[in-house]
C-alpha cells in the first residue's frame, strides 16, 4: 500500500517535471523535416529456419519454407528481403528466441525486422515456431506456434501463408491477401477460351471451366465460392454461375436476349447485375442468380445504346459501368440511392473495365491513349487520373487485391497477352503466370479462408 | 447423301436405256417409212416419239436445273461470303454497304424458306466486354436494315462474337477494318 | 494487436514503476503536444530565420548511404577534408557500446555497419551540396508519382552496387553554392539527409485520406552519439512511427560536430511526413 502510494507520488512528480520541462525543451530544439521516405520498402531479414530431426527431405522442407516466406513477403510490395550475406548470426544454430538474438549484430544487416523460425516434422504433422523482431527496438513483436496436420509437403504452404498473414497483421494492422485467388481467361492454340484459377501469387494454375465454347468475363462471388461468367455454350453469349472448384456444376442464369454479358455480384452475394439485350438495347439489369429480372438499372437512352461492365462499390450503394451514351465508351457512376448518374472519365476517347478499389475511394480502369491501352487509377469523386502502366503493349482489365495494395491486369508487353501484377501505385510490375497460349481478364477474389 | 446418289444413278440408267430404245426405233421407222404399220407398231412408234420428246425436254430441263442450281449456289455463296464493314467504334451501316444489303434482302425474298444468322464482329482494339456489346449492335443494325427492306424478322437472328473471331488477327489498319464486320450465315 | 504495440512501444515489463511512469509520461506528452498544436496551430515555429528547409531527396541523386557512413568514420578520425578510400578496420566494426537501456528511450547507438568493399569517402558536406544543387535544378520539374517511385526504386537498387570512384566529383566540386549556410545549418542539413536516407517506409501503406506525420525527438552529443530518442507525436499508424524511429536509430552515430560548434549538446525535433500521394 505504502509502495503503491510512493509510486503514484513519484509518477505525479515525474509528470509535473515533464509538463514543466517539455515546452521550453521543445522550443530550443532544432527543427528538421523529412518528407517522403528514401526507400519505399521495409527491409526484412529472413534467415534459415531451424529444423529439429533433419532428414534430407526435412531439410529441403525448411529451405522451401524460408524461400516461400521470403517470396510471399516480397510479393506484398511492402518488404525488401535483405541479402543473407549481410547476416552475422545464424538463428537456426544459435537459437530463435529473444534471448538468443544479438540485435546489435542484426543492426548491421540493414534490416529493420527479423523473422526467425523452427520447424518440427513428426509423421503426418508439421509444427512451426516463429518470431518477429523489431531489430532497432530490440523487441519481439510476436511469437507464434503454427500447426499443420496432414502431409508436411501439402501443409507447408498453408502454414507459411498463415505466418505471412500474422506478420502482415502485426506490421500493418490489416490482413494480407494470402487466402485469395485469381481467376482469368486462358486460350490454348486449338482450344477456345476457358476460365482458369490460381493462387494470389500465380501458384498452381488450373483450368476451371470445360465448356468447349468461348468463355469470358469471370466474376467472383463476394465470398469467393462461385464464379459468374459469359459463355457461348448455347452458341450465343449467356451468363452462367459455377462453383469455384474444378468439376462444379454449371447453371445458366440468362437465356432471353441475344447478348447477355458481363455479370457482376452485389456485395451481399445474392443479387447480380449484368448487361442484357432483352429490350433491344444493351442495358444493365438487376437479376437473381436464377435469372429473374428484378429491375432495369440503366435507362434507355437510344435504340443502339450500350451499357456494359457493371461493378459495385464495396458498400453496394453505387454502381460504376461503361456507357456509349456520350458517343464513346466512358465510365459512369450511378448512385443507387437517388438514381443519379455521373460521368467519371473525361480523359481520352475510350475508357473501360472499371474496377472499384476495396477501400471504396479509387477506380482503376483501362484507358486508350496514343495507340495503347493503359491502366489508370482515379478518385471515384473525380479528378485527375494517374497512369500506372506506361505504353508498353496493351494493359487492360485491372482488378484489386482484397486489401487494395496490388492490382492484377493483362498485358501484351511481351507480345502475347499474359497476367501481370503491380503495386497500386504502379511500381513493381511483374508477370504472374507463365502458361502456353494467351491469358486475359484476371479478377482477384476476396480472402477465401479467413 | 447416299440416297440422292442412288436416285441419280437410277435416273441416269433409265435415261440411257431410253436413248438406246429411241435410236433403234428411229432406224426401224426409216427402213419402213410407208404405211402398213400395225396399230401396235404405231402405238409403239407413237410411244417412242413421245418418249423421245419427253427425254429431250428432260435433258434440257436437267441442264437448266443444273445451271439454275449453280446460279442458286452462286447466289447463296455470294450471300454468305459478302460481309459489310463498320467504322471504328461504330455500328452504323455505311452508304457503300447499302447495295449489298439490298441484294441480300432481294435474295432472301426469293428464297423464303431460308433463315439466317447475322454475326457481329469487332477488331481487337477495345475491351472484350464492350466489343461484345458493339458486335451485338452491329448485327442488330444490319438485321434491322434487312427488316426495313421487307425481310421478315422471324427469319433472322443475331449473335455477337465481339473480338473473339477475327478474320485477320494481325495488328494493322487493314486487318482491323476487315475484322469490323457483319457476317451472314444461312442456317 | 494494439496491445502488442502498446507493450512494445512502452518498453516492456522490466519494472512496474517505469512502465507506469512511461505510460504517464507518454499520455502527458501526447496531451501536451496535442494542446500545443491546437494552440499554436502549426506546432513548433522557428524563432528567427526559418531553420527548416525541406530537402526532397526523392528528386535528388545522392551518393550511396554506405559512403556517408564511411565519412562519419573518416570525420571522427579527424580528417574531414581529405577524401580517401579506406576500408573500415575490423576493430571499428566490432566496437559496440550498446549501453543497457534506461527507459523511456535513453539509448545510445554507436554501432557501425561493416563494409567489405572499398568505397569512396564522401563528406557530409559534399552530400548536402549535391542534394542542394540537384534540388535547385529540379524544383521546377514535376513528374508523375509513378515515375518517381520507379526512379526511387532504381536508386535504391543502384545503392547496392559499388560506387565508382569519382563519379560525383563533377557535381560535388567547382560549382558555386546556391544557398549559403552557416556551419550549424550545414550540420543540421547533413543530419536531415542522413536520416532521410535511412528512412524506409512503403508509401502505398499510407492511406490517401489521412496525412501521416510523426515527430521524433532526440539529442545529438558532440561526438555524434544520439540520446533520448522518443516519439513525441504519433501518426496513428504504428508502422509509420516505427519506421521513423528506425530511421533515427539506423543513422546513429551521426557525424561529430564540425569545428565551430561549441554546444554541449544539440536537441532536435524532426518531422516525418508523406506527401504527394493520390
Amino acid at each position: 500500500m505504502k509502495k503503491t502510494y510512493r509510486i503514484i507520488v513519484q509518477t505525479l512528480l515525474l509528470m509535473a517535471f515533464l509538463l514543466s520541462g517539455t515546452p521550453s525543451q521543445a522550443e530550443d530544439r532544432v527543427q528538421l523535416r523529412v518528407t517522403n521516405p528514401f526507400e519505399n520498402k521495409t527491409p526484412v531479414a529472413v534467415p534459415a529456419f531451424h529444423i529439429a530431426a533433419a532428414s534430407d527431405h526435412e531439410k529441403e522442407l525448411a529451405t522451401q519454407a524460408v524461400t516461400l516466406l521470403q517470396e510471399t513477403l516480397a510479393f506484398t510490395g511492402y518488404f525488401r528481403m535483405v541479402n543473407p550475406e549481410a547476416f552475422l548470426e545464424a538463428p537456426s544454430q544459435t537459437g530463435i528466441t529473444e534471448q538468443d538474438i544479438h540485435f546489435d549484430r542484426w543492426r548491421s544487416s540493414g534490416a529493420e525486422l527479423l523473422v526467425t523460425g523452427s520447424l518440427t516434422v513428426s509423421g503426418q504433422a508439421i509444427i512451426g515456431d516463429f518470431y518477429l523482431y523489431d531489430i532497432f527496438r530490440q523487441k519481439s513483436l510476436f511469437g507464434v506456434r503454427l500447426r499443420g496436420a496432414g502431409s508436411p509437403d501439402e501443409n507447408l504452404r498453408p502454414l507459411i501463408l498463415k505466418l505471412a498473414d500474422k506478420i502482415m497483421v502485426t506490421y500493418s494492422g490489416k490482413h494480407g491477401f494470402f487466402g485469395s485467388r485469381i481467376a482469368f481467361v486462358s486460350k490454348g492454340s486449338s482450344t477456345p477460351k476457358e476460365i482458369w484459377t490460381c493462387d494470389f501469387d500465380g501458384y498452381k494454375p488450373a483450368q476451371l471451366t470445360r465448356n468447349k465454347a468461348i468463355t469470358l468475363t469471370p466474376a467472383w462471388s463476394p465470398d469467393g465460392s462461385k464464379i459468374a461468367y459469359t459463355s457461348y455454350v448455347n452458341d450465343k453469349p449467356d451468363i452462367f454461375v459455377q462453383g469455384a472448384w474444378p468439376g462444379a456444376r454449371r447453371d445458366i442464369v440468362t437465356a432471353k436476349g441475344t447478348t447477355n454479358i458481363t455479370p457482376a455480384w452485389l456485395p451481399d452475394g445474392q443479387m447480380m447485375a449484368a448487361s442484357l439485350t432483352i429490350e433491344g438495347d444493351q442495358a444493365i439489369y438487376l437479376l437473381t442468380q436464377k435469372g429473374k429480372i428484378r429491375k432495369r438499372l440503366t435507362r434507355k437512352w437510344g435504340k443502339w445504346g450500350i451499357d456494359v461492365s457493371p461493378v459495385f462499390s464495396p458498400s453496394g450503394d453505387r454502381m460504376a459501368f461503361v456507357s456509349k451514351r456520350s458517343g464513346s465508351p466512358q465510365i459512369y457512376i450511378k448512385n443507387l440511392n437517388n438514381g443519379r448518374i455521373e460521368r467519371l472519365t473525361f480523359d481520352g476517347k475510350y475508357n473501360t473495365s472499371p474496377a472499384w478499389s476495396p477501400t471504396g475511394d479509387q477506380m482503376a480502369y483501362a484507358g486508350f491513349k496514343d495507340g495503347h491501352f493503359d491502366i489508370h487509377v482515379m478518385d471515384v469523386r473525380g479528378g485527375r487520373p494517374m497512369q500506372l502502366t506506361l505504353g508498353t503493349g496493351d494493359n487492360e482489365t485491372p482488378s484489386w487485391s482484397p486489401d487494395g495494395s496490388l492490382i492484377v491486369f493483362s498485358s501484351t508487353r511481351k507480345g502475347k497477352s499474359s497476367i501481370y501484377v503491380m503495386n497500386a501505385y504502379g511500381t513493381d510490375q511483374r508477370q504472374l503466370v507463365s502458361l502456353p497460349g494467351e491469358q486475359t481478364a484476371p479478377v482477384w477474389s476476396s480472402n477465401l479462408n479467413q | 447423301m447416299g440416297k440422292t446418289w442412288r436416285v441419280r444413278l437410277a435416273l441416269i440408267t433409265v435415261l440411257l436405256t431410253m436413248l438406246v430404245a429411241v435410236s433403234c426405233s428411229k432406224k426401224a421407222v426409216e427402213t419402213d417409212p410407208a404405211a402398213g404399220i400395225t396399230a401396235q407398231e404405231t402405238m409403239t412408234e407413237e410411244t417412242s416419239d413421245d418418249a423421245a420428246a419427253t427425254d429431250a425436254a428432260l435433258i434440257a430441263e436437267e441442264e437448266l436445273m443444273k445451271k439454275e442450281a449453280a446460279a442458286r449456289e452462286e447466289a447463296r455463296t455470294a450471300f454468305q461470303d459478302t460481309d459489310i464493314y463498320f467504322n471504328y467504334d461504330s455500328s452504323a451501316v455505311q452508304d457503300s454497304d447499302i447495295a449489298i444489303l439490298e441484294a441480300k434482302a432481294e435474295w432472301l425474298k426469293e428464297n423464303p424458306g431460308v433463315r439466317i444468322t447475322v454475326e457481329g464482329h469487332c477488331d481487337d482494339r477495345g475491351t472484350t466486354d464492350y466489343n461484345l456489346a458493339l458486335g451485338d449492335r452491329r448485327a442488330a443494325r444490319a438485321m434491322a436494315f434487312l427488316e426495313s427492306l421487307g425481310v421478315e424478322a422471324d427469319r433472322m437472328v443475331t449473335v455477337s462474337y465481339g473480338e473473339e473471331r477475327p478474320l485477320d488477327p494481325t495488328a494493322s489498319e487493314a486487318a482491323w477494318s476487315k475484322n469490323r464486320r457483319a457476317h451472314f450465315v444461312i442456317r | 494487436m494494439m496491445q502488442a504495440f502498446t507493450h512494445y512501444l512502452t518498453g516492456g515489463d522490466e519494472n512496474r514503476f517505469l512502465t507506469l511512469a512511461v505510460l504517464f509520461s507518454l499520455t502527458g506528452h501526447i496531451l501536451l503536444f496535442t494542446l500545443s498544436h491546437v494552440l499554436t496551430t502549426s506546432g513548433y515555429k522557428p524563432h528567427k530565420t526559418p531553420r527548416s528547409i525541406d530537402v526532397d531527396l526523392m528528386q535528388t541523386e545522392l551518393p550511396p548511404p554506405q559512403p556517408s557512413k564511411e565519412s562519419v568514420q573518416a570525420k571522427s578520425s579527424a580528417k574531414p577534408a581529405t577524401p580517401s578510400t579506406s576500408a573500415p578496420s575490423k576493430k571499428a566494426t566490432r566496437k559496440k557500446t550498446a549501453k543497457k537501456v534506461t527507459p523511456p528511450a535513453a539509448k545510445s547507438f554507436t554501432g557501425k555497419r561493416p563494409t567489405k568493399r572499398k568505397q569512396r569517402v564522401i563528406t557530409p558536406d559534399e552530400l548536402v551540396q549535391n542534394a542542394l544543387q540537384k534540388m535547385a535544378k529540379e524544383t521546377s520539374k514535376k513528374e508523375p508519382l509513378s515515375h518517381r517511385l520507379n526512379r526511387l526504386k532504381k536508386e535504391v537498387a543502384d545503392r547496392k552496387a559499388p560506387e565508382t570512384v569519382g563519379a560525383n566529383d563533377g557535381a560535388a566540386t567547382g560549382q558555386p553554392t546556391a544557398v549559403q549556410m552557416s556551419i550549424k545549418e550545414r550540420y543540421y542539413r547533413t543530419i536531415e539527409v542522413i536520416i532521410r536516407k535511412n528512412w524506409a517506409f512503403p508509401t502505398q501503406m499510407a492511406s490517401s485520406k489521412t496525412q501521416l506525420k510523426t515527430q521524433i525527438i532526440f539529442t545529438v552529443m558532440p561526438d555524434g552519439s544520439v540520446r533520448d530518442v522518443w516519439v513525441s507525436l504519433r501518426s496513428g499508424n504504428a508502422n509509420f512511427d516505427r519506421s521513423a524511429l528506425s530511421a533515427v536509430h539506423k543513422s546513429t552515430p551521426l557525424p561529430p560536430y564540425p569545428a565551430g560548434i561549441t554546444d554541449q549538446k544539440i536537441p532536435f525535433v524532426i518531422d516525418f511526413d508523406v506527401s504527394e500521394l493520390l
